[in-house]
């Protein structure tokens, strides 16, 4: 059995970046005490031979549970999952370390270790601690190291090893075991006034403030020019998501071509050349090809993070966001969405306040997530004829500009009514640490990067791969007389479009369009593939490249229908794995039936107009 | 006017530059969490503080440095945080 060491540390101290250098590949979702913690967990190698599992928990300012994150680090340490734990400080902050590792200490009698890091900037700015009376005292190893520099790495996993075969310690030795109940406020003082005279004996000198951080927030947080870094920022990095993935998303589509062309070249009968051709292929490479947005989006994500602009971004927008009921920190959750909801849904457990929680988990499936693109980009080219409008602007790119500044304004106006009519009252209180500016890791951004990238693909194979294929079975069965395959029209999927035809043919959607949002509930982007598959079947032609299947569309559907269904996309009720997260997130059906209510409702009525005002 | 300099002041009345030493903090009906918070990274009483910036179009929400870390709090609930006024920069 491997040992597990718990890897615990206040936010900003670096703690990934150490978790990124102490382990190897193998990254891993590790599952803790009942909750599911999207906590990586990887191999620790100790140097004794013996390899050890060390899993990332989410950063505390204290034990006291006060976010979402903060509760699953308190459930974490409390249950018998640990066999050890490194404890991750800021060196720069002294204090806060102290109080931090004193409670973390006291609560548990698991073997620890310190990793005291960014101890190279804390020396810079004249910091000196005495680490023989500061490992005495605590009784526990205290090893200074600087993760993004690898410095201190092997001390640190020659001390775990050390500290799992021999470390004694007893739970509450400091200031009692009570440090973590529901604390009243005069026994905080007492916790602190002592961790303070242990400080005393621990730190030499004390450094100077960080003046390169203060001076860089007077050019970030300037009345002026303030706002428009952030601006600027925000439109460099929607550029780079849509103008640098074009390429490699090309390449993903060519070679999923390449593949469907020698399939059908391929010796199989057409029922399997069909399969593996508009089955898998079509869904699984209509999938893959947002791989590059999606990884680009979250490498400036990871790195503006990592940088510390983050939080200067909720500095900069709280007020405004506040005129809309929204929270200064809903901000990343909500740029995350942009790639995907579902990791956006996960951000909100920063948040402290539920109400503010369940507004921004509410209004995430607003915001236009990437696998929207392509049905955009499908039915625009198809309807929107592509004439200039000013100095080299054409309205199709305006169309899709509108479209996401649509996206923003429900997703405002939604925070807003679900703020008046579901939370009223004072708004929750804001604190957020505006971290010292750092130069970012590569490490960590790229092991950031491959670790979403690895639940990208997985679902791609798992949920993308079972959908396209019953897809496919839906359109291609029952087979005619003979095995021969008969028309779409008298397929499975056709008898369900066909059945719910009366509902939608107000939106002007006819029976192809019902059998090709169904599937869009579990995966918003199938709903190309679908068309595809569902016109090519009938025309028997092939329209598998967009611009053939686009003129198809074009001949076939009247221009408010295709308007129509564009909007419908705004809104696009929803996918399956949006739907369970928010359940999961937010423990309860209730938000997810309402989320799924209130997105219908909005889809229906503006589709509704949409198709009215230019049917007429 | 006389300025009796024991009377507490509420932080989110103090604007950029000032620097303030706390004193007490005023009642914290249904703000507990926020105040132990509060505590927990480092706003105790005798503590000196400085304000930082504040956010530009609106002046909300104000960056307060204490100890060696800076935070973001909104004037709003910084007045659950009394001072008095130490030095003007």
């Amino acid at each position: 059995m491997k040992k597990k060491i718990a890897l615990v540390g206040t936010p900003n101290a670096g703690k990934t970046a150490l978790f990124n250098v102490l382990t190897h590949s193998h990254q891993r979702v590790a599952n803790y005490a009942g909750v599911t913690v999207e906590s990586a967990e990887a191999d620790l190698f100790l140097p004794g031979g013996d390899i050890a599992t060390l899993v990332d928990l989410p950063g505390a300012y204290s034990l006291r549970p006060y976010t979402e994150e903060e509760n699953v680090l308190a459930e974490a340490l409390r249950g018998e999952a640990f066999d050890g734990m490194i404890l991750v400080v800021d060196a720069t902050q002294p204090e806060r370390a102290i109080r931090f590792l004193i409670e973390v200490l006291d609560s548990t009698a698991l073997p620890a270790v310190i990793a005291l890091n960014m101890s190279d900037l804390a020396e810079a700015r004249g910091f000196e601690f005495d680490l023989i009376q500061f490992a005495a005292l605590l009784g526990v190893p205290v090893i200074p190291a600087v993760a993004t520099k690898r410095r201190g790495v092997p001390e640190l996993e020659g001390a775990v090893e050390v500290a799992l075969k021999n470390q004694k310690r007893e739970k509450g030795a400091f200031f009692g075991e009570a440090t973590t109940g529901t604390p009243d406020s005069s026994r905080i003082l007492a916790f602190y006034k002592k961790a303070d005279e242990l400080l005393k004996r621990v730190l030499i000198r004390k450094g100077f403030p960080d003046e390169n951080s203060r001076k860089i927030d007077r050019v970030v947080l300037h009345p002026v020019s303030g706002p428009l870094i952030l601006i600027g920022v925000l439109g460099l990095v929607f550029q780079l998501m849509f103008n640098l993935a074009q390429y490699p998303m090309d390449a993903i589509d060519s070679f999923f071509s390449f593949l469907q062309a020698r399939v059908s070249e391929g010796a199989f009968s057409p029922a399997w050349t069909s399969f593996l051709s508009d089955g898998v292929l079509a869904g699984i490479g209509g999938t893959l090809v947002f791989l590059p947005q999606i990884v680009i989006l979250y490498a400036l994500i990871l790195f503006l993070e990592d940088f510390g602009f983050m939080a200067r971004a909720v500095f900069l927008l709280d007020h405004w966001m506040g005129k809309v009921g929204l929270h200064g920190r809903s901000f990343l959750p909500l740029l995350s969405s942009y790639a995907c909801n579902v990791p956006g849904i996960l951000a909100t457990r920063a948040i402290e306040s539920r109400a503010d929680r369940v507004i921004t988990t509410l209004i995430i499936p607003l915001t236009t997530c990437s696998a929207r693109i392509p049905v955009y980009t499908l039915l625009i080219s198809a309807f929107i004829p592509n004439v200039p409008v000013v100095a080299g602007v054409r309205l199709q790119g305006i169309v899709m500009l509108g479209l996401y500044l649509a996206g923003i304004l429900f997703t405002f106006l939604m925070g807003g009514v679900f703020k008046r009519f579901l939370f009223r009252g004072r708004r929750p209180p804001l604190l957020i640490e505006l971290p010292s500016y750092k130069r970012p890791s590569l490490r960590s951004l790229l092991r950031g990067l491959l670790y979403r990238t690895q639940l990208f693909l997985k679902r791609v194979g798992t949920v993308i791969l079972a959908v396209s294929v019953a897809i496919w079975l839906l359109v291609s069965f029952p087979r005619g007389s003979g095995g021969a395959p008969a028309p779409v029209e008298e397929s499975y999927a056709a008898r369900v479009g066909k059945a719910i035809e009366p509902a939608i043919r107000p939106l002007g959607f006819d029976w192809r369009i019902g059998m090709a949002l169904i599937p869009t509930f579990a995966a918003r982007e199938v709903m190309v593939g679908t068309l595809a598959t569902v016109y090519s079947v009938e025309e028997d032609s092939d329209v598998s490249e967009s611009g053939g299947l686009s003129a198809v569309l074009k001949r076939e559907w009247s221009p408010a229908t295709g308007l129509s269904l564009l909007v419908w996309f705004i809104f696009a009720p929803m996918c399956i794995s949006t739907l369970a997260t928010i359940r999961r997130e937010l423990g309860s059906s209730r938000y997810m039936v309402l989320s799924l209510a209130y997105l219908f409702g909005l889809a229906y009525l503006a589709s509704f107009v949409t198709y009215r005002i230019f049917s007429s | 006017m006389i300025l009796n300099k024991e009377i507490p002041e509420k932080l989110g009345e103090l604007e950029p530059g000032c620097r303030a030493e706390i004193v007490g903090f005023a009642p914290a009906d249904g703000l507990k969490d926020f105040l132990y918070r509060l505590h927990e990274v480092g706003f105790l009483i005798g503590e000196s503080i400085e304000i930082l910036q504040d956010a530009p179009l609106g002046g909300d929400p104000i960056s307060i440095r204490v100890k060696d870390a800076v935070y973001a709090i909104r004037r709003e609930d910084a007045n659950l945080i009394l001072v008095n006024r130490t030095a003007r920069s």
